[in-house]
């Protein structure tokens, strides 16, 4: 019964399916590839986490200050800068960046009032 | 070669590598799909935390520097030169001032309408101009702050037999004031004496009294027209709820009773009497008459204000009732003295008041009082520059509470409120 219905597949169809498996398999890999790479979002996660808890904790306090936190894989840090020269008003740059490659992950800027 | 080609190859192979490449399909749309809502998700949240940012950053720079955008104008802000654009669009509410800000990246828009208070760094607690007459102060009056008096200055006075029984005249120190008070700012009214006469502004959504049963208006954004209810002649509001980018005006007079309910909206007439036990935070603009009824608890920020163009400015404010926001008195005409506060025991206004006549004091200031004088009417007598147990107490109110200011530019700008 099945000789019947399967004659067989000539070479060209079979060099064709093997083309397009090796094409989808070749898509696979790069998508995987990219998504595998994005997985360094989970370290910008970590990076967002540990910025904005540093920015609402001198929010909090009302204490802008420079700051420089180590923490397993990255520097948390806080600089500030004079506000368009304004004497009240600064700039208060908060940052990760991964300490491995000093690569910078992610960045806040905020204009804050300091008496 | 012909023959080859023709030749087949025995089993399913075809079959297989289509089911196969089917399964590799869906995996691979399935990972696409996944970096494609990760990246979304990631990129609109930290530009939604980026465009935040940049907002409060443009409102930290206004509060700071309020020239920056004055109302009735539009300027885009580079914040940081680096392109970060925010679009600030200011124009007056009242005594208060309402900036729209806005920043963008690609499709995302962010927009916030917030209204802003003046702010005065003047530690004035009361300006009295000097018409060559003494302040007097008798029973336990105390005023807490600085002090711009005539140059005769301050004495404990004497009123039916009893005088000054205070620790001090005056917590702060004293200069010497100008003969008139100083001057509002021209800009201060202006944008609002056309609601008077009933002329309102081509981008204005009129609704007749009439129109109001059939469509009745509750709550309107500050993001849509203000929506103007005009009625003709005189209006009592009641059993009413309004709130938002309402602007109530009446040719006559207005009445509100207690069962009105007012939050952020104008009220303008010739007349405005608000009735007793009225609570609610909204700005009164009379030009002839004001009067605020007994136990009445305008919460902040409410303006009580008469200006009025030809005749006399008076407001009365009932025992018992608070005003917090600010008080202003003021006309043309050249007879100021005509111009009237007059304050009933218990009361208390907090804020900036501004009486370009004279005050009939009673109850408590908590902020600056500017004044040409004091009256006092016992059965007796009647005292010029008198006051008694009279409270004018700067420091009482809450640090940075915003007013307006007398003056052309307020220092500062002070947070009110976020609206919808």
């Amino acid at each position: 019964m099945l000789k019947k219905t399967l004659k067989g597949s000539t070479i060209v169809e079979v060099v064709t399916g093997v083309l397009l498996i090796a094409l989808g398999m070749a898509l696979s890999i790069v998508v995987f590839t990219r998504t595998m790479e994005n997985s360094n979002l989970y370290v910008k996660h970590q990076a967002v986490n540990a910025v904005n808890e540093l920015v609402i904790r001198q929010e909090k306090a009302m204490k802008y200050r420079p700051v420089e936190i180590d923490t397993a894989n990255m520097r948390i840090s806080s600089s500030l800068v004079s506000f368009k020269g304004n004497q009240h008003l600064q700039v208060i740059t908060y940052s990760a960046v991964l300490i491995a490659s000093s690569k910078p992950i992610y960045e806040r800027k905020l204009i804050k009032r300091i008496e | 070669m012909f023959y080859f080609f023709r030749n087949k190859v025995s089993g399913g192979a075809l079959y297989y590598a289509i089911v196969v490449l089917l399964l590799l399909s869906l995996v691979s749309s399935g990972f696409i799909l996944l970096n494609r809502l990760w990246f979304q998700e990631n990129v609109l949240f930290f530009q939604y935390t980026a465009l935040n940012d940049r907002l409060d950053s443009a409102d930290e720079w206004l509060k700071i520097q309020p020239g920056l955008v004055e109302p009735d104008e539009t300027k885009n802000l580079d914040l940081y030169g680096d392109s970060s654009l925010v679009t600030l669009e200011a124009k007056s509410w009242g005594l208060l001032r309402l900036v729209k800000s806005s920043a963008r990246w690609n499709s995302l828009t962010i927009q916030r309408t917030t209204l802003y208070s003046a702010l005065s760094n003047d530690p004035r607690a009361l300006y009295l101009s000097d018409k060559n007459k003494f302040l007097s102060l008798v029973g336990k009056c105390v005023i807490n702050g600085d002090c711009s008096l005539p140059a005769l200055g301050i004495r404990a006075g004497e009123m039916d037999g009893g005088t000054f029984t205070g620790k001090t005249m005056v917590d702060g120190q004293i200069f010497q004031s100008e003969k008139y008070l100083p001057p509002l700012s021209y800009n201060l009214l202006q944008p609002w004496r056309s609601y008077w006469n009933q002329q309102f502004r081509p981008t204005d959504s009129i609704v007749g009294a009439n129109d109001l049963v059939r469509h009745p208006v509750s709550a309107v954004s500050f993001n849509s027209p203000t929506k103007v209810i005009n009625y003709p002649k005189s209006a009592v509001l009641q059993n009413i709820a309004l709130t938002g980018n309402i602007i109530v005006v009446a040719k006559d007079t207005i009445t509100i009773l207690p069962s009105a309910q007012l939050k952020d909206v104008l009220v303008f007439a010739n007349t405005i009497i608000v009735s007793n036990d009225v609570t609610g935070a909204f700005q009164l603009f009379a030009r002839s008459r004001l009067s605020i009824g007994e136990r009445c608890m305008l919460h902040y920020p409410s303006f009580a204000v008469c200006f009025a163009q030809q005749n006399t400015a008076k407001v009365t404010i009932g025992k018992n009732s608070t005003v917090i926001g600010g008080t202003l008195i003021d006309s043309k005409t050249e007879s100021l003295a005509a111009n009237r506060l007059e304050m009933s025991d218990g009361c208390r206004l907090t804020g900036t008041v501004y009486v370009n006549g004279e005050v009939s004091f009673s109850g408590r200031i908590h902020g600056s009082l500017y004044c040409n004088g004091f009256y006092l009417e016992t059965p007796r007598a009647y005292y010029e520059n008198f006051l008694k147990d009279a409270v004018i107490d700067l420091n009482s109110r809450e640090a940075g509470f915003g007013s307006f200011v007398v003056g052309d530019m307020p220092d500062e700008l002070k947070f009110v409120k976020r609206c919808l």
